[in-house]
């Protein structure tokens, strides 16, 4: 189920919430951990089985873990080991068999279909795992609670990651607020249009003219597919976000954030400290701090960090451009620390449109599983081979202005920055706010029922 | 005071939730939008495959959308949203003010929405189609009449400030590849000129060409088979104007502004008493009056398409035209049968025309086939 479906609004959430809240304060959890199972288990609930037996992993072997922590380290090391393997096994099995079995050859390809969420819910586990072992996390004791963090409806599938140290102390005792849940509504309607109304267009816009782009390639086109397709990875992605926040604060759960304005950021560097945040600090604390981080000699410290963006690509998905695509952010980030960071922080705009290209090709390289088809695009942006401009695309660029443009300004804290003054300036504002806020709600659901069904990106992940 | 209105948010929220998910249980399924004509997609039914499949959640999801509460109200909201982006279109209908009656002009963009271009993607399928036309003219014992009704877009290309290089390569296809054998008649060349000096050819709302376009058609067909005198003069007929028709480009549109259409049913006074026969159901009127207080008000023309229609004239001796036809053909039957005995069949469905033609004794057989549907359907192609 998708949050920015009908059936998830007017079915899933309004039974949610009623449930939620007419249950006693003791049977929340339990209640939380039963409507989560029916979310994931809709469309395809062979796989409920899968998560619980990863889930069950991690909870049986918590107990050796903290049993040996202090007394044998190896042996609690052991443990930890074991543990992580078995969730990483149904990771790699199910994400990458196919993968490995096309490249090297040992085996048929198998018809199975990636278990939804699969790479957001192993690393919360894993999360908990290693936290325990490090003594960061007491033990979860409890089943249902921990059965809870992990399937909580709202981050199970397309995160933001939550660390189970993020969100231990809520699991029980949280408190629901009349103030959480209204700022909740907000930041779910936000992330509602931001994905319907801005992202699902720009992802529309970019399919048509790359349609377009086969019969007639130009420059325009070109650099307007990767215009298209940087706003919809963001809308779509950090809309998720906004919703998957927005539903936990309704729930009583305070979930880190996610983005931060990624495409004002000034450099590379910058633009992954804004950037699906919640996975790039999984990857720090879990791998590249473990590995040595930055204490280490410099080429240690590149090679660890190319580990680092390695996986990062391959965790998006099992195929080539995905590795490549974290290869690429690795190289620039490398060239950033050797001697372009100094520089671009003298140069701000400049080093905001480097980055705005640089990320934005980026993207055309994550959309396209064909390398060919990215070598060929790199040409047309740089104008190899390609005539500049047709009347069609012309046609499209004049339309299209006034949306690009609202796009670009969505980007920004611009509009945060307006509402917060005016809500400083004026007193009705506070008055006004949750009308505004149902009256786009009811836009978004005017999106919804007369839409072609687009689930979520990451959803595949 | 900030609280107050933090419980406002809270409670208006859960309130609409509540009211929208209890109105969508209690209300009564549609199963007909009028505004957007269509049928509506039902209940799905639950059972085991279906759920294990996953079809039942895709089912259920069309479900929701199509049955929802104040769908109507939601589809135009929604519209109004995306022109007021400027975008010109919503869900690939273009949008336009008619240069002549400066009046919204809406037209498909294209098929599947995808931009003009696509139209080359299907040039090997049109040219492949169009050669089994041309097949089917040099077998056949009696004259074949061709015409392949344009799309709005192709008409009416120059209200639209939308850029399509090559737009007329399908009827290039059709000039190149038919030969007289095929009797071919280039309805853009007849009608796109008369719709640039004002006249009234193309509905702006609907995908077929009006009663007047269909007259013109009909006079070029009369002509083509050597009937060129008994083509009844417009003036003898009595105009009836049936108002407020929205059709089916409205329909995927749902702009929330837009003019209406006027369907012409053209009545001959002292007309004969036909015998009309649709799908084995008597009838003697051409048209079906009980659809013009619906919104698919162009199924006036013999109740929409049909497997088979024979029109005949009791006691009188008159020629047999075979018709293998889409629904441009309905509004256009009527005139013809005023001069032929009529054999319409639906072309998607029956395409062995050299055999119907034996045995339905015809004496000139004429295909209506419109462009959108040979790029869709490619039934053109199955002609023999």
């Amino acid at each position: 189920m998708v949050f920015s479906s009908l059936i998830f609004i007017f079915a899933y959430l309004t039974v949610t919430l009623a449930l939620y809240y007419i249950s006693p304060l003791k049977w929340r959890n339990t209640v939380l951990f039963i409507v989560s199972l029916a979310f994931y288990g809709w469309g395809e609930p062979k796989y409920i089985v899968l998560m619980l037996i990863s889930i069950l992993i991690a909870y049986v072997f918590g107990f050796f873990i903290e049993k040996y922590r202090k007394t044998n380290k190896r042996l609690a090391k052991l443990f930890l080991t074991v543990s992580l393997l078995g969730n990483l096994s149904f990771l790699l099995f199910f994400k990458y068999y196919n993968f490995f079995a096309v490249n090297i050859g040992f085996a048929e390809i198998s018809s199975l279909t990636l278990p939804v969420g699969i790479s957001f819910y192993t690393f919360q586990i894993m999360s908990y795992s290693i936290d325990l072992y490090r003594g960061e996390v007491p033990l979860a004791k409890k089943f249902v609670p921990f059965g809870t963090y992990v399937t909580l409806f709202p981050q199970l599938i397309a995160g933001p990651i939550v660390r189970y140290k993020d969100v231990c102390d809520q699991l029980e005792g949280r408190k629901e607020t009349f103030s959480k849940f209204a700022s909740g509504v907000h930041r779910f309607v936000t992330g509602l249009s931001k994905k319907l109304i801005l992202g699902d267009s720009a992802a529309a816009v970019a399919e048509l003219l790359e349609s377009s782009a086969t019969f007639q390639p130009t420059v325009v086109g070109t650099w307007l597919v990767m215009i298209c397709y940087t706003f919809h990875i963001y809308f779509d992605f950090s809309g998720y976000s906004d919703m998957a926040i927005g539903l936990g604060r309704m729930l009583g759960f305070e979930f880190v954030e996610n983005f931060n304005y990624p495409y004002i950021a000034k450099s590379i560097t910058d633009f992954w400290r804004r950037w699906h945040i919640t996975l790039s600090t999984w990857f720090r604390e879990y791998i590249y701090i473990p590995l040595g981080g930055n204490r280490v000699g410099k080429l240690r410290g590149f090679l660890n960090l190319a580990t680092v963006w390695f996986l990062t690509g391959f965790w998006h998905g099992a195929d080539w451009n995905y590795v490549i695509w974290g290869v690429y952010f690795w190289l620039f980030l490398v060239i950033e620390k050797a001697f372009l960071g100094k520089l671009l922080s003298k140069l701000p705009i400049l080093g905001r449109l480097y980055t705005l290209v640089i990320v934005g090709f980026g993207w055309m390289i994550f959309f396209h599983t064909d390398l060919s088809a990215i070598l060929a695009s790199a040409k047309q942006l740089v104008g190899i081979g390609t005539v500049f401009a047709t009347a069609s695309v012309g046609y499209e660029l004049l339309r299209l202005i006034p949306f690009l443009a609202i796009c670009l300004i969505a980007c920004t804290p611009l509009p945060k920055r307006l509402w917060d003054r005016m809500n400083e300036r004026f007193a009705f504002m506070s008055a006004a706010k949750p009308i505004l806020s149902m009256l786009l709600f009811l836009l978004c659901v005017a999106y919804m029922v007369d839409n072609t069904f687009s689930p979520f990106l990451y959803y595949i992940f | 005071m900030k609280n107050r209105f933090e419980k406002l948010t809270v409670i208006l929220f859960c309130s609409l939730l509540a009211l929208l998910s209890v109105a969508f249980l209690v209300m009564p399924d549609r199963a007909f939008s009028e505004q957007e004509n269509r049928n509506l997609q039902q209940s799905p039914e639950l059972t085991k495959d279906s759920f294990f499949s996953g079809q039942f959640a895709k089912d259920i999801n069309v479900y929701f959308a199509d049955q929802f509460p104040l769908r109507d109200l939601f589809v135009r909201i929604k519209s109004g949203s995306e022109l007021a982006f400027l975008k010109g279109e919503n869900n690939g209908v273009l949008y336009s003010k008619d240069q002549l009656a400066v009046k919204d002009f809406m037209a498909y963009r294209s098929i599947a929405q995808a931009p003009i271009e696509t139209d080359r993607i299907y040039l090997d399928s049109v040219r492949a189609q169009t050669e089994a036309v041309e097949r089917l003219g040099q077998t056949l014992d009696v004259p074949l009449v061709t015409v392949l009704p344009p799309r709005t877009i192709d008409i009416a290309d120059s209200v639209f400030s939308y850029d399509r290089p090559d737009g007329d390569a399908v009827f290039d296809i059709f000039d190149e590849v038919l030969t007289e054998k095929a009797g071919y008649i280039d309805v853009l060349g007849l009608l796109r000129p008369k719709y640039e000096s004002g006249e009234y050819v193309y509905y702006k709302t609907d995908h077929h060409w009006t009663t007047l376009g269909a007259y013109y058609v009909y006079c070029e067909i009369m002509t083509q088979l050597g009937k060129a005198d008994s083509i009844i003069p417009k003036d003898e007929f009595e105009i009836e104007y049936v108002l407020d028709f929205s059709g089916t480009t409205a329909g995927k549109a749902s702009f929330p502004i837009y003019a209406k259409d006027t369907l012409e049913l053209w009545h001959l006074p002292d007309d004969n008493e036909y015998l009309i026969n649709s799908d084995g159901v008597d009838e003697n009127e051409f048209y079906e009056r009980e659809f013009l207080d619906k919104s698919d008000k162009y199924s006036v023309f013999f109740g929409g398409t049909k497997a088979v229609t024979t029109i005949t004239l009791p006691d009188a001796d008159r020629e047999t035209l075979l018709i293998a036809k889409d629904s441009f053909a309905n509004s256009l039957i009527p005139f013809l049968a005023r001069e032929f005995d009529i054999v319409a069949l639906n072309l998607s469905s029956s395409t062995f025309i050299s055999t119907f033609a034996e045995v339905y004794e015809a004496d000139a057989v004429l295909v209506v086939f419109n462009v959108e549907n040979i790029i869709t359907t490619g039934h053109l192609g199955k002609l023999k």
